[in-house]
């Protein structure tokens, strides 16, 4: 009960990136999650492993329906709750620029913001190596913030010099 | 709910970035699956999947138990009787000249259906002797035929005897006669 409190949203909101019944997405892994004779070693990535192929397939049979890419940013108005802190970001504004990145962007974004998976754990359900799935993090992280209007902080070196 | 401990940035390779902090702070909708019904098909799930390896391990032990009295009840367990099998064997034999022994001339002469008028003729008895040359001494011994006499038959008795008109075998040979030219109109 209290990986399903903890995970299922963050889950939730990474199958949403792929398909419209992202519930019954995350359901079907816990299920699987259920069926397993010995948990698995790595649990968190295992269930966005499971969450992801899932809502490929899901979204493989909605794609023979209904253009799903189409109709992505209608539907982002659910992503996010709205924030209590009034001087935070806005969280219909930052859907829609996250459902405007590619999906391979979006899918490490959401992995690593909300999932908190790391980069390794990422690389080996996205396939591909560390190095490239942060390299696609930080693209993306820079089109959102040229999306969502917000200047880049420059970091200052500590240079002054001790009198 | 979601834990808000949470660095987005652990991995040394991030920076930190505000904007990454920021977004990590936005909560995801909350789900709107119904969990305790979750919780019910999970632990229903999680008994079949119990039942099923039961399930399973029964079945091999099942059919591990038949292939077992399958395999007591068609082994013999006495000894067979030896079984006698019939089969060809090919063996190398060697080659005995076969001898031939000669045929006694009793013999020969017995197998001949030869009255006693006709051996006693004198053409019969140099057959015989021809014979016992032929048989001795082989084909050579074979009298030549260009030492006997030719035939006695004259043109004429041929001819009467043919029925042939008379001095045809006897006339010398002659060229036929040309045919008439046929006159040339110019």
């Amino acid at each position: 009960m209290a990986l399903i409190n903890r995970h299922a949203p963050a889950l939730v909101l990474y199958a949403r990136q792929w398909c419209a019944v992202p519930e019954d997405v995350v359901q079907g892994a816990f299920l699987k999650l259920a069926r397993q004779q010995t948990t698995p070693e790595n649990l968190v990535p295992w269930l966005y492993r499971v969450v992801r192929n899932g809502a490929i397939d899901a979204s493989r049979a909605a794609r023979r329906r209904q253009k799903y890419e189409t109709r992505a940013a209608e539907r982002t108005p659910g992503w996010f709750q709205p924030p209590d802190d009034p001087t935070g970001l806005d969280a219909q504004a930052a859907a829609v620029a996250l459902a405007e990145l590619p999906l391979e962007i979006r899918e490490i974004m959401v992995a690593h913001l909300w999932g908190g998976l790391t980069f390794e754990q990422i690389a080996e359900n996205v396939g591909g190596s560390p190095s490239t799935a942060y390299r696609r993090f930080a693209t993306g992280l820079e089109m959102l913030r040229e999306r969502l209007g917000v200047p880049k902080t420059v970091k200052k070196k500590n240079t002054a010099k001790t009198e | 709910m979601v834990d808000r401990d949470f660095d987005p940035d652990p991995n040394p390779l991030c920076t930190g970035d505000p904007l990454a902090r920021d977004l990590a702070r936005l909560l995801p909708a909350p789900v709107t699956m119904a969990t305790t019904t979750l919780m019910y098909q999970a632990g229903r799930a999680s008994r079949d999947g119990t039942i099923a390896f039961w399930q399973r391990l029964f079945a091999v032990a099942c059919l591990s138990g038949v292939v077992g009295v399958l395999l007591v009840g068609f082994y013999p367990t006495t000894p067979r009787e030896p079984q006698v099998v019939e089969r060809i064997v090919y063996r190398d034999q060697p080659v005995v000249p076969i001898e031939l022994a000669p045929m006694p001339r009793e013999q020969v002469e017995e197998s001949s259906p030869v009255t006693p008028s006709v051996a006693r003729s004198k053409e019969f008895s140099e057959y015989l002797r021809i014979r016992d040359s032929v048989l001795t001494a082989g084909l050579d011994a074979l009298p030549n035929p260009k030492q006997q006499p030719a035939s006695t038959v004259t043109p004429a008795e041929l001819e009467r005897s043919l029925d042939l008109p008379r001095g045809v075998l006897t006339a010398p040979y002659r060229l036929p006669p040309k045919p008439p030219v046929p006159p040339d109109d110019e």
